[in-house]
């Protein structure tokens, strides 16, 4: 399952960011591709376009590193029981 | 284990100098004489203020040593209900472009956001801070973004901007312009209004006045006694770019029926604080286009409330959205509505607006005043206000 969001992501960066991730694993803060505002807007895109909202207030920053970290962040949110409503 | 290297510490005196020197980088301002001076300031309105509160302190991000980023916080305290609200004002939201690839602006952020405060107010951001606030969970208020503009002399001040930037332009208009405001004055004077009084505003009557009048207009209001407010209504009188900070009570019969709050100049002069009792605010602001004409202003410009839009409902004012973001954020997210549904008091002097970053500034530059009509030997039967 991951593949494919790893999959999406990649399009995602290369299509609303410009950025190609060079591996699921590199750093993209740590090699300048993503910088807080980038991050933010990326987090907007997965949002509209993968159904998957990333409260950054809620998360540790680490998490958002790379694509794979990222892609588990979305699996993990995907795999949780959907809310009961009140 | 973390690998985002850079510390997120609460702001000290000792990191004064080094945060005046980002600011040096990030927002370069000849209006600073050095960087001791920008230290002193920082240190000034950001730790001794009168609300300086150690729980909510401004942040600095250091790399190592070096420091990469801040977010200044001034604290103030606000009423609702029978509650005293902790609110953490933001300003100076500043990263080094030379910094390490990082997430140093979410950090502050968060950092920010984390703090014990009721409720966290931005009345000065830029587009990238919002995109950054929004994220971090807080919400942009759209109506508060809008500035109003009131025309003391619509055709001098239409022609000013117009010819923005074209100086032969502008003072070839000048006289026409002039004697056509003279023409509409005195087909529409200003006041002076049937009963109603000014007198002289200072921090304990403007105390007085706010203390009897926003509780019957607003839930939610600021918080202040006589020595921060006076403390606060000198630091806006230091901010001389926009001329000179004047306040009036205005007065009927019955006692105190409004405020305001204005820099005084010959050009657009901007309005810090309006008050007034319920359906009254016409009145105040009435009286204060009367003086700020009086004093050669060509136009009145202020920060759009929700309260105020429905006072000025059926005047015509001009609406501008300069791009600069009015945001909020609270845990509690009932804090929230009475700013979005025009039941807090917050005008420009609660924000950050009256505080003076870019430096010891100079008035309003003299292009902005309307040319005297006896120089131009234009001359009318004299009128107020003309």
């Amino acid at each position: 399952m991951n593949q494919k969001i790893i999959d999406d992501l990649n399009r995602l960066l290369a299509e609303k960011l410009h950025i190609e991730a060079p591996a699921p694993d590199t750093d993209l803060i740590e090699t300048g591709l993503l910088d807080s505002l980038r991050l933010v807007e990326l987090l907007l895109h997965i949002e509209l376009e993968l159904g998957s909202r990333i409260a950054i207030e809620e998360i540790d920053l680490d998490d958002l590193r790379s694509v794979a970290r990222i892609a588990r962040l979305i699996a993990a949110r995907s795999a949780r029981p959907a809310p009961v409503p009140a | 284990m973390s690998r985002i290297a850079v510390r997120i510490e609460p702001f000290s005196a000792r990191d004064a100098h080094a945060v005046a020197e980002l600011q040096a980088r990030v927002f370069p301002s000849p209006g600073w004489r050095s960087t001791a001076e920008r230290a002193a300031y920082f240190c000034e309105v950001l730790l001794e203020a009168p609300w300086a509160d150690a729980e909510l302190p401004s942040w600095v991000a250091k790399d190592g040593e070096r420091v990469v980023g801040f977010f200044g916080v001034a604290p103030r305290h606000m009423r609702f209900g029978d509650r005293t609200l902790r609110v953490a004002v933001g300003c100076q939201f500043m990263i080094d472009p030379q910094a390490r690839p990082g997430l140093v602006a979410l950090q502050l952020m968060r950092r920010y956001f984390s703090g014990p405060q009721d409720l966290s107010v931005a009345d000065g951001a830029n587009e990238a801070s919002r995109s950054l606030w929004q994220a971090a969970g807080g919400i942009s208020s759209s109506l508060h973004a809008l500035h109003w503009v009131l025309l003391l002399r619509p055709v001098q001040s239409l022609w000013q901007r117009a010819a923005r930037g074209r100086r032969a332009l502008g003072m070839l208009g000048a006289p026409f312009a002039a004697l056509a405001d003279a023409c509409v004055a005195r087909l529409q004077p200003l006041g002076p209004q049937e009963g109603l009084r000014e007198a002289p505003l200072d921090a304990v009557s403007l105390l007085a006045a706010q203390r009897e009048l926003i509780p019957h207009v607003c839930a939610m209001r600021p918080e202040y006694d006589e020595h921060g407010l006076a403390w606060l209504l000198e630091q806006a009188a230091a901010k001389k770019r926009h001329g000179e900070l004047e306040g009036r009570l205005v007065l009927d019969a019955k006692g105190v029926v409004g405020w305001y709050l204005y820099y005084r100049n010959r050009g657009t002069s901007q309005v810090v604080q309006l008050g007034a009792r319920r359906a009254r605010m016409r009145d105040v602001l009435g009286c204060l286009a009367r003086r700020a004409r009086e004093g050669g202003a060509l136009a009145l410009e202020g920060r759009m409330e929700p309260q105020l839009a429905a006072e000025l409902a059926g005047s015509r004012y001009l609406l501008e959205n300069r791009g600069i973001a009015f945001l909020l954020q609270a845990r509690d997210t009932r804090l929230l509505l009475p700013f979005l549904r025009g039941d807090a008091f917050f005008s420009r002097l609660e924000g950050e607006w009256w505080m003076r970053f870019s430096g010891a500034e100079r008035p309003e530059p003299a292009r902005e005043a309307p040319i005297p009509l006896k120089k131009r030997r234009i001359v009318l039967p004299a009128k107020a206000g003309t």
